[in-house]
């Protein structure tokens, strides 16, 4: 496989051309850069106090720091900003349901950077085709971190991760193995929505099965 | 230092213990090459990437040295006996990489010139290794790889008095091999044989090192 250089070559012909580029690219980077950090720690700190009231109101102010072009501007550079978008999300999907949300499980936001790494080496594990045994500690981190069933699904739509219909199928067979129709269904049901044309009757298979069940 | 021809020894620069244990559970599962066995040293604390594999290369008992990022994940299962297989095609070849640079753009930043390789973000569809023939690949030389992974059969100590952060350890390595008459190759990998999971890249202090190594190498 052959990478295309990540810069427009038509407009920097000679070596010359290129090296000016890259300095007057990295002395820019470098006037910014206090700004730039001054930015993520200010949204940072500021969501981990957040965070750490627990109060609707304030979960409320978080979504409404991240939604912010700020806040989008910030977070490309830094992976625990980017990753955190996701987790504001989850949040959105799980506040009116009767139970704890995503903001009430972490206290710091480097805490949700942690249960995204972790989701994404399950995927994975899932998409290679590992064991059941390896595969089914998915599960157990899931009950153990007392996630909600949003938390695998934002997160399994926000990686780059492949074949993610296969994963969500076999997420959905674990949820069913375990006696959790509901959302196992649920996760089809998105699956199948966002799914490629070539896996929609994989999908929709795996769904009537659950209905049947049900 | 590596004086067993048996061995491979991955040598990692850890700092998040959910990190390693994932990158361990890839290189648990890679099939070892009969005769050969396999060590695993984590160093952790490092001040710099070249200390922390200097540090490394010292306790390593293997010839084969495997220097990896804690965040990538070996996915191709024949990935020990594929290595060897490159490295007895031509015996100059030193060290082998993933992604690398045939040529190095004049601004000695890789991604300012075309790459060769290949990564699980590129491809990440194409996982499955069923019926991959080592042979049927091509290995090109290079100038200078990524440092994700760096596999070695020589052991030349890395510049840590000048490299002494966290960028262009791997370009200043590759240089160093080349000096000293070995080859750098990449594998052009019709299946991605890595996953890296490296987020967003921090280039706070790169300009600062970028222009170190043109100092070194490029003048």
């Amino acid at each position: 496989m052959r990478f295309k250089p990540i810069i427009d070559t038509s407009t920097l012909k000679t070596d010359e051309e290129l090296r000016r580029f890259a300095d007057n690219y990295f002395d820019e980077l470098f006037e910014n850069k206090r700004c730039i950090s001054a930015g993520i720690c200010i949204f940072k700190g500021r969501i981990n106090e957040k965070l750490q009231e627990r109060t609707r109101a304030s979960y409320e102010f978080i979504v409404s720091t991240v939604n912010t072009d700020e806040y989008k501007q910030s977070e490309e550079y830094d992976i625990e900003l980017k990753y955190f978008e996701t987790a504001s999300k989850i949040y959105c999907a799980e506040k009116n349901e009767n139970a704890k949300t995503i903001f009430d499980t972490i206290e710091y936001l480097d805490d949700f950077f942690n249960i995204w790494s972790k989701m994404v080496f399950y995927f994975r594990r899932i998409q290679l085709g590992m064991s059941k045994a390896v595969t089914q500690e998915i599960m157990k981190y899931i009950r153990s971190m007392k996630l909600s069933v949003y938390v695998p699904i934002y997160i399994l739509q926000d990686c780059k991760i492949g074949n993610k219909e296969k994963i969500a199928a076999t997420l959905a067979e674990m949820y069913w193995e375990q006696g959790c129709f509901k959302e196992a269904l649920f996760i089809v049901c998105i699956a199948i929505e966002r799914s490629r044309p070539q896996y929609v009757f994989m999908l929709e298979e795996k769904r009537d099965r659950i209905l049947e069940s049900l | 230092m590596g004086n067993n021809k048996h061995k491979f020894s991955f040598i990692i620069c850890t700092n998040n213990d959910a990190y390693y244990e994932e990158c361990r559970l890839y290189i648990d599962r890679l099939r070892i090459p009969d005769g050969f066995c396999v060590e695993v040293i984590p160093v952790r604390g490092a001040k710099s990437m070249c200390s922390g594999y200097n540090e490394g290369m010292k306790k390593a008992d293997g010839k084969f040295k495997i220097y990896l990022h804690q965040d990538v994940f070996i996915l191709n299962p024949e990935f020990l006996s594929n290595l060897l297989y490159i490295f007895k095609s031509d015996h100059k070849i030193g060290m082998i990489g993933m992604i690398g640079s045939e040529k190095l753009p004049a601004s000695a930043v890789p991604w300012h010139g075309e790459r060769v390789g290949s990564l699980y973000e590129a491809d990440k569809e194409n996982v499955f290794f069923e019926g991959y023939d080592i042979r049927d690949e091509k290995i090109i030389e290079v100038e200078a790889i990524d440092g994700l992974m760096m596999a070695t059969k020589e052991d030349i100590p890395w510049r840590e008095d000048i490299f002494d952060g966290w960028d262009y350890y791997d370009l200043s390595q590759s240089k160093e091999f080349i000096k000293r008459g070995l080859k750098v190759v990449v594998p052009n990998q019709q299946r991605p044989w890595c996953a890296h999971d490296d987020g967003i890249m921090n280039l706070w202090n790169y300009n600062f090192y970028r222009k170190k190594f043109m100092e070194e190498y490029m003048k």
